[in-house]
């Protein structure tokens, strides 16, 4: 099978390639080991909401300028950063996906656990505040679903507080989610969003909605509707008497599910080829270029492209393994960023930045990955397998998972206008 | 045949649920989760519960027999865990219920199959009776309102020996089919289709002489020692077959499956020399196109038909769903709908039974709202389950991609 471009990795940085790529024409091939760290979304995606030192980011755009050299950002180029995410917000908009921020200016968003955070974007049904703190209801109302543990609703009740927003809680009930709650262990948000997919089950909700409000401004829910699209939440906000917005839960997130959902079916509208639970297992590389790549279930089948960009993730997503004689690339053995002392691998302090964090793929100028020393010229790193930055630190994953996924597919569509 | 030393239930089992991170995307892809709050989901019934499992069997909760083994856990997991395999080793290790007539009758598809030929049509006649539909319900626990599979005149194999075996010697290449018994003995069609459409493309077809079922049906009724005899069998055939230099065509999905990952994963067998020899049809074709080794022959003129492809669950798990649709739509004429990869909830024998039909109704209702919105002239599956949940499920037209290609170049 021959491509333009195949991409090993189907998650945020994987699809936003693909898509890219496709947009312009070009056949892709996303092979995907398995699902993706997508599904632990909480609804916002983050540029860069910390600095060095740890203190909060308002404009991330002017603070990437002062990141270090082995940063991502400053490998594709501080200077492209500002189109790399207009970009990127429209792809969300051409995917259905409605996001609200500004790559010039951080809102906070609030955490699953109630704390406060700094955001680039955040999905339209969610409640965000200004930089300031300050959200836009004096006084909110928090309908959780009854039986429903994964949104701690008192730690979020007293982040509000702490902003001057008054809060009272209450718990829901309908007969079609009660029938859910017969299994305690099964009480998860995307198991409650199918109940919540048909409208006859979100009318019984509005109706308890309804019921509970008193004279708050807005209705806060738990995010556990919409797996597909926000179609049915557009629904519930039409039937209730206040605003209604959403707050993340833990996960397996919903909006999560419907990100990478929304942006696979984009993909593969677009023509592009989704190959799951392909997990690649070695590259043919012959004087520094790939030639082909095989897939575990595709035995004698060669995957052959003009490009190939690696978006395997972290630790989580076998993108990296730490073995006991060091931190592995295990697809090419790409040259890592990652020293043998097992010592240095970690920080004493658990509550302290953890240098694991930063370990991953190695790269040269731009986002060329080597073996030995050797530039592989015709694949691009992209993603949380780079190194040189740590998103918890930071809160720059999403950013780094977009940002380098778009340089490196601007880069693919000159490659292949030169050819 | 089966050799006496192999024990199942001490073999393979590597540690594998360790691999689990606890992440829970497993859960959002579950097509009984989805639909029943009782089916404790596959982390729990999985890598959770396997832990308890080992140190206790009383652990073990008959909820499991919930899980359709359709594997879309498996194929949702970041980090490789044989989470179904998992499920279905329990079932067979821990349930405490022999299975009963039931069972014997559902998974006994070689035995049952060769008898009701025989007695086709009044078996037909017999099996689509209200009254008798009434009393396998009550008495049986198969569901009234499943139609059950009807049975063919003639198996497939008699076809095959009266109309296609003289023409056969005439190819210089040769490809060997493994038909597998609903082909034999309910639904010929995609069988016969395969023959000619090899034919046409240059290759001369043999039969397997010691066929024996894939033994599915009988891990998915609780029979694994029946199973692992028909395994034996079956692998014994496939090696004398691979020395021979052959190559084995199947166009089950299942079969297919089971043969390259039941047969190792749940049964513990070590098939790695034969695993890799048996591929599908449409699989095979394609590659061989691929490779230029092949031409497609012309396609009729007149030849026009848009269908939907629905991926079958195992064929999500094989990861070749891009063979079957991609071969489809390099045959002119051919307009392709691919269909969100849904379980239909048939899974074998699982929706016949009458404390599952309800269930697995419910879990094909987006599968079949799709179908319905998909505005066409019939549905494209390679797995024989799938296919007759479907048509009994939307009145559709349903038909194996194999039967396209045999359409477009007759």
């Amino acid at each position: 099978m021959k491509f333009s471009t195949i991409i090993i990795g189907g998650g945020l940085s994987g699809l936003t390639a693909g898509i890219t790529l496709a947009e312009q024409g070009q056949r892709v091939a996303v092979l995907a080991a398995g699902q993706s760290r997508l599904h632990f979304t909480s609804g916002s995606m983050e540029l860069l909401g910390y600095n060095a030192k740890g203190e909060q980011v308002d404009c991330p755009l002017d603070e990437c300028r002062s990141l270090p050299a082995s940063h991502p950002y400053q490998k594709i180029g501080v200077e492209n950063l500002a189109s790399y995410a207009q970009m990127a917000k429209k792809l969300f908009a051409n995917a259905g996906i409605e996001v609200v921020g500004y790559e010039t200016m951080n809102h906070i968003r609030l955490s699953p656990i109630g704390v406060l955070k700094p955001a680039w974007l955040t999905l339209g049904d969610y409640i965000t505040a200004n930089m300031a703190r300050q959200f836009p209801f004096q006084s909110v109302l928090i309908a959780n679903i009854a039986g429903y543990i994964d949104m701690p609703t008192p730690f979020l009740k007293s982040a509000f507080e702490k902003c001057g927003v008054k809060c009272r809680v209450v718990e829901v009930k309908t007969p079609m989610l009660e029938n859910l709650r017969r299994s305690q262990t099964e009480m998860r948000a995307t198991n409650i969003a199918r109940v919540l997919s048909e409208q006859s089950a979100v009318d019984q909700l509005s109706v308890e909605i309804n019921r509970s409000v008193n004279r708050e401004q807005a209705i806060l829910i738990p995010a556990v509707m919409g797996i597909t699209d926000n179609s049915i939440v557009q629904y519930l906000r039409r039937m209730v008497t206040r605003p209604l917005f959403c707050i993340a839960t833990l996960p397996p997130a919903v909006t999560g599910v419907r990100l990478q959902s929304r942006l696979r079916k984009y993909f593969l509208s677009l023509g592009g080829t989704y190959m799951l639970g392909s997990t690649v297992r070695e590259a043919n590389i012959s004087s520094g270029k790939i030639l082909s790549v095989a897939a575990a279930n595709l035995p004698d089948q060669k995957l052959k492209a003009n490009n190939y960009i690696l978006a395997t993730g972290s630790f989580m997503g076998n993108g990296l393994i730490a073995t006991q004689s060091g931190v592995i690339e295990p697809i090419m053995n790409l040259d890592v960023d990652a020293p043998l002392d097992r010592e240095l691998w970690t920080a004493e302090n658990l509550n302290e930045s953890q240098p694991y964090m930063e370990f991953g793929v190695k790269t040269a100028l731009g986002l060329h990955p080597s073996i030995d020393g050797k530039t592989i010229t015709n694949l691009w790193a992209v993603g949380a397998v780079l190194s040189g930055h740590n998103p918890i630190k930071l809160a720059d994953s999403s950013g780094v998972d977009m940002l380098t996924a778009l340089h490196a597919a601007t880069e693919i569509i000159q490659t292949e206008k030169n050819r | 045949m089966a050799n006496k030393t192999h024990n199942f239930f001490i073999s393979n089992n590597d540690g594998n649920f360790e691999q689990c991170l606890k992440c829970s995307i497993c859960t959002v892809y579950c097509p009984v989760s989805a639909v029943d709050p009782l089916f404790p989901g596959p982390k729990q019934a999985g890598p959770d519960g396997e832990r308890y499992r080992l140190k206790n069997p009383d652990f073990y909760d008959e909820s499991l027999k919930l899980c359709l083994n359709c594997k879309r856990c498996e194929v949702a997991c970041p980090h490789d865990v044989r989470i179904g395999d998992i499920i279905q080793r329990a079932r067979l290790q821990h349930s405490p219920h022999k299975p009963g007539i039931r069972a014997r009758l559902l998974a006994s598809t070689d035995l049952v199959g060769r008898w009701a030929t025989r007695l086709s049509p009044a078996i037909n006649t017999a099996i689509s009776l209200k009254s008798s539909k009434e009393f396998g319900h009550q008495m049986l626990g198969i569901h009234k309102h499943y139609d059950f599979p009807t049975y063919a005149r003639q198996t497939f194999v008699k076809w095959f020996e009266k109309n296609a075996l003289p023409q056969q010697g005439g190819f210089e290449k040769k490809v060997v089919y493994f038909h597998g018994c609903h082909v034999n003995y309910n639904d010929p069609a995609p069988g016969m289709a395969l023959v000619r459409v090899m034919n046409k493309l240059g290759y001369g077809v043999e039969l397997i002489d010691d066929e024996k079922c894939c033994g599915n049906p009988f891990m998915a009724n609780g029979m694994p020692q029946r199973a692992l005899q028909l395994a034996f069998r079956n692998m014994n055939s496939l090696r004398q077959i691979a020395n021979k230099g052959l190559e084995v065509i199947t166009t089950s999905s299942t079969c297919t499956f089971t043969i390259r990952d039941e047969y190792k994963f749940v049964l513990g067998l070590d098939n790695a020399d034969i695993r890799d020899k048996v591929s599908l049809a449409t699989r095979f074709i394609f590659k061989k196109l691929e490779d230029e080794e092949l031409e497609l022959p012309p396609v009729r003129p007149d030849f026009k038909i848009r269908i939907a492809y629905h991926t079958a669950c195992h064929m999500e798990k094989l990861g070749w769903a891009f063979y079957s649709a991609n071969l489809l739509r390099q045959i002119p004429g051919v307009e392709l709908v691919m269909l969100d990869s849904l379980c239909c909830g048939m899974a074998g024998t699982y929706g016949f039974k009458t404390e599952n039909f309800e269930r697995s109704q419910k879990i094909g209702q987006p599968l079949f709202n799709a179908i319905k919105e998909a505005n066409v002239d019939a549905v494209v599956t390679d797995c024989e389950m799938c296919h007759s949940q479907i048509a009994m499920s939307t009145g559709m037209k349903v038909l194996h991609p194999i039967e396209i290609l045999d359409m477009a170049f007759s």
